[in-house]
Order: C-alpha cells, then structure tokens, then sequence
C-alpha cells in the first residue's frame, strides 16, 4: 500500500533529475537544469509567492472565522441556527468546479476584479467547512462546565474563553491551520477558474504549463513542492513533535 | 442573621415552569441538603443561585444585597461541580490559584493560601500533578480545595459525590462536612441522594416538581413528613389509604382497607366518612404471637422474611393489605412455619394525611 502511493512521487523526483528536453522514466542522464531553469522562469517564481500568500491567509482567516463560528454553534441556541451551521458546511458539498464556476459569474455580474483577494476568498470559503470540523471535534472534549467554573473563580467571560477554553482548542485550532493551508496550496478545480495572470496559484500555473508543454520543467517543480513539504514535517517532528501538535500525546 | 435567600424564585422556560415561587431563607454557616428526584428543580435553583441561569421572578439576596444584575464572576460564590470540571491543562496547584490570580493577589500570598488549603483538603503532595493523573475522591478534593480557597461568601456543591464509588463517598461526605464545619461557610448541597442529605445537613429542603414540599431537619423530615410526596420520598413507609369512622378529640378510628380498625393521633379535625391516606415507619410496628392490648394490634400473616444483618425485613399480609415491618434481629424469632401474627403499632405513631 505504502510503495503504491509512494511510487509516484518518487517517478517524478526521479524524472526531474533528467539532462533530456523531454520527461522520460528512467533518464539517460543526470542533470539539475531544469532545476535552474525553474528559477529562471519568474511567472513560477511568482506563483509560489501567491500560493505561499493565499494558503496563508485562508488558513488564518478560515481558523478564526470557523473558531468563533463552532464555539457559538456548539455552546449556543438561537434563532436560524440549523440554517446557520448548513451554510457554513455547504463549500463541502460542492464540487471546486462548480464552486469556481459560479464565483467567476458572480464576479464577472458584479464587475469585481479577479485578483489575489478574490481567490483568498475562495479559499477561504472551500476551507473553513474543515476549520469548524476540527474545532469542534476538539469542543466535544472539553467539558462545557470549566467555562462556569473559570467564571464562579472570578474569569468573565472572555477570560474563562481565554485562560481555559481557547488553550484546550489548541490542537483542533492547529489541526484546522495546518489542513487548511494544505487544501488550499493545493487546491486546483476552483482556482482554475478565480485566478487571473497577476493572481494565479501555482497548482494552475503547473496545469496550464503542462497544458501546452511537455518539458521536464514540471517535475522540478512538483519535486520543489516534495522537498519543501519533507522540510517542513522535518521541523515540526524536531520542535513540537507531529504527535503533540494534534494534541494526541 | 440571615446570609442567604431566595424571596418568590421562579423559573419558567417557555411554557414549561420548571421552579415555581420557591422561598428560602439560610442562615450563617449552615449546611442546607437540597434534596429532590431528578428534575425537581433543584440544579436549575443552583443555577440561579450561581448567577449561570436569570431568574423569570423573585430575588436572591446575599447578605442582604440583590444579586440579580451580579455577573457569576462577581458573586463570590464557590462552586464544585458533579464533574468536578477541573481545568486539564493545569497543574494541581494552577487550578486552585485560578480564583486568586483573578484576584490579582502576589505570588506570595497565592503560594501561602494555596498551600493552607491543600492542607485542609491534604493533598499537599499533589501540587504538580494534572487532574487525569488524580483519582476521583483527589480529583473531588482539589475541586474542593479551588472553591475555598477565594473564600467565598457561599458555598454550592452540585452532586459533588454522585461519580465516586460508594465507599468513598460515604468517607468523602464526613470529610466534606468537617471541612465546611472547620471552615464556617454557608453551603448549599445539591443531591438526590436522601441518606447523603440526611447524614450531612443541618437542614433539609425537599424539592419536587419546582415546588419546596418541606424544609426542616433530618429528624422533623422523617418523623413528621409534610405531606405524602415527602412520606413517600423520604425512607421507606407503608402507605394505605383508610376511611375515617370515628373522630375523637385529637384523635380518629380509621377504617383500614383489611376491614379492621386502628386508631391513630390527628391534629386536624376530620369528619366521619372521609377517606385519606396513612403512612406508617416499618420500624415503629413489631410483630407478636398474641394480641397486645393498649396498642392498634391486628392479626396478620407472614408471607416473606428477609434477614440483613442487623435487621430484618418482614412482609405482613392483613387481608388485602401488606405491611413492611423491620425489626433487629434480636426481637423473637419468627419463621414462615408460624405464619399467623399480631401486628402491632402504638396509637401515637404514623401520620395521617389530610
């Protein structure tokens, strides 16, 4: 199981070493221009800088707006508010074809501009269905008295949030950053769609290379994205430890 | 001086009243059970109390001063929860320094108090540890420890014993007591458990259905029951309904449903030919071979003996009647070889309901 989803991805780490102008398994001969040419190419340089900035602020955005609303959903009764939880889940029931599709007509109809905001809008609004999941599967285990406790003690009620509540969301407030920004760094269907030539996510950007080309130049990247993901599991295991960050030690 | 009431307390969620003009008055140092089945009202009446749930009506005064507009945060009251809803992601010694850091007192004096509290509830070892690595009666006891340690005006314990074993919780409930007996405060028990509320309170207050049915000690409670929810609720009774056949002064000849007659003491002046209730403490029957003269002394007959120990169970029948007697052990033997008895009752015991 684990060499049958590995296997991929090793295939193209492999294939962007090759010297040859076209992607071929295994390469004649070894090479790291493609590498070097990736940096020549800026549109890609400056694609990265706009997925680096859009998972960024979905995950930050989606986490903070999916916190408050899972905490009021989870603690509070109130009018609408069945409704209320539908439509923040809904983004998950929709295709990102659809959900791009639409956002682009909307956009068009009400004469918005395409840009790098728009498409953090629509990440934000693909993840924060996950950011709500996570934060309020850590709710559930938190028990609803503390907050009560915290208060009779002397905490009003932003201090019993903060001192009590808030640290005991910690993991599903990670869990929710962490996967979102994955979901929207990679994110493709919608993208498609809502990015522009000055706003376009590097997902896109590959997809519409590869569209037209088929040099190696792809797989240098892809392979970038492999290191850079490797780097950062690396780091976290090291400071926090992957365990504890998802609040299972 | 009175330190704590609750004047005309109502609570009504939609069309549902789930308190109804409940009146309360404690006094200085008490420990009041509030004793009830579930859904009775009495943690909705916690939850007033504590400042967590508004009032529909009435108010609650401590000391004197309302506090109906007082935030729970201000109210200066220390709560223990069924759960004890210690905070995991403190220390043993943070989660009591909660309510003093709030206060803003220096780290000083939080170390000092913390520790002369740890020391009552003697858990002075414990202070590093979080609350998963605590038992449950250690687990009780810093709850315990972080409600008194703000020295609070009042003190209401939800169910505090209902997740222990029931060893611990017969030990922990002295232990309770004596704390809150050393410490002097006003307190207010919430249970549904009667032997608990018996054995610990200075007062009892029986709630059902939203309603006080009665406040009074263990003893008045028990021996004088205010009406048949509380004859029913508190101990066991035999209760049976008889129709009144003679009324004499302070006194009555009750018809029972066996066809014979028993007297009984009445306060209320009732008139021939009503039907009511009786109730009856199977510990104030005994049980003879032979009629006994000056009592209410009817012939029945056993039908199931049950030894416990320093007691025994025994079931009567008198006609279609079944009376539960208890009796110690050392009373005479009996045996279902010799089924056919007098049953036996003092004219001053029971109560009659009217």
């Amino acid at each position: 199981m684990c060499v049958f989803s590995v296997s991929p991805v090793l295939v193209i780490l492999i294939e962007s070493f090759t010297a040859g102008n076209y992607i071929s398994f295994p390469p004649d001969s070894f090479s790291i221009k493609w590498y070097k040419e990736f940096l020549k190419r800026d549109e890609f340089i400056e694609s990265v800088y706009v997925s680096l900035y859009v998972a960024l602020m979905a995950s930050v955005t989606s986490t903070f707006i999916g916190l408050l609303a899972s905490v009021a959903m989870f603690r509070y009764s109130f009018f609408g508010k069945k409704i209320i939880n539908l439509l923040f889940m809904a983004p998950l029931s929709l295709p990102g074809l659809i959900l791009g599709l639409s956002l682009l007509q909307f956009l068009a109809i009400n004469s918005i501009p395409r840009n790098i905001f728009t498409l953090s809008l629509t990440h934000i609004v693909i993840c924060i269905p996950f950011a709500i999941r996570f934060i309020t599967v850590s709710l559930t285990g938190v028990d609803p008295k503390i907050e009560q406790a915290a208060q009779s003690l002397g905490a009003n009620r932003f201090y019993s949030f903060w001192f009590i509540t808030f640290p005991l969301l910690r993991p599903g407030i990670t869990a929710s950053f962490v996967f979102s920004f994955i979901i929207s760094f990679d994110e493709v269907a919608a993208s498609i769609f809502v990015s522009s030539t000055n706003a376009m996510t590097l997902p896109v950007r590959i997809y519409a290379y590869i569209d037209q080309n088929y040099d190696p130049l792809v797989t240098a990247v892809s392979s970038l994205l492999i290191f850079g993901a490797a780097i950062a599991l690396v780091i976290i295991e090291k400071t926090v430890g992957m365990g504890k960050l998802f609040g299972m030690k | 001086m009175t330190n704590f009431e609750l004047i005309n307390v109502s609570k009504q969620f939609q069309d549902n009243v789930v308190v109804n003009n409940i009146n309360l008055s404690i006094k200085s140092g008490e420990l009041i059970a509030l004793l009830g089945p579930s859904g009775c009202g009495k943690t909705t009446t916690l939850q007033m109390m504590a400042g967590f749930l508004e009032l529909t009506s009435g108010d609650i005064l401590l000391n004197g001063k309302s506090l109906k507009s007082v935030p729970p945060h201000l109210r200066n009251i220390g709560i223990v929860f069924q759960s004890y809803a210690l905070f995991p992601h403190l220390n043993v010694f943070d989660n009591i320094a909660f309510g003093l850091r709030m206060r803003k007192y220096d780290v000083e004096t939080i170390k000092k108090k913390v520790n002369e509290v740890l020391d009552i509830v003697q858990l002075n070892s414990k202070e590093t540890r979080f609350p998963k690595e605590l038992s449950g009666g250690q687990q009780q006891r810093v709850a315990l420890a972080r409600a008194l340690v703000i020295e609070p005006e009042l003190l209401l314990l939800d169910e505090p014993l209902s997740n222990l074993d029931a060893n611990l919780r017969e030990q922990m409930r002295f232990e309770i007591r004596d704390i809150q007996k050393r410490v002097g405060i006003t307190t207010i028990f919430v249970t549904h458990d009667q032997a608990e509320a018996m054995a610990v309170a200075d007062r009892l207050v029986i709630m059902s259905n939203g309603h006080i049915r009665q406040i009074g000690t263990a003893r008045e409670i028990y021996e004088k029951p205010d009406g048949l929810f509380v004859a029913e609720f508190i101990g066991q009774a035999n209760i049976f309904d008889v129709t009144i056949s003679a009324v004499h002064p302070m006194a009555v000849t009750m018809l029972l449903p066996s066809g014979h007659v028993a007297q009984a003491q009445s306060q209320h002046l009732f008139q021939s030919g009503t039907k009511t209730k009786f109730a009856l403490r199977p510990e104030s029957i005994d049980i003879s071979i032979s009629k006994i003269d000056d009592k209410n002394s009817l012939p029945g007959i056993i039908k199931r003996i049950n030894y416990l120990g320093a007691f025994i169970n025994i079931s009567v029948e008198i006609g279609q009647l079944t009376l539960i007697v208890i009796c110690t052990s050392k009373s005479q033997s009996l045996s279902l070889e010799n089924p056919n008895v007098f049953v036996n009752w003092d004219y001053t015991c029971g109560i009659l309901f009217n």
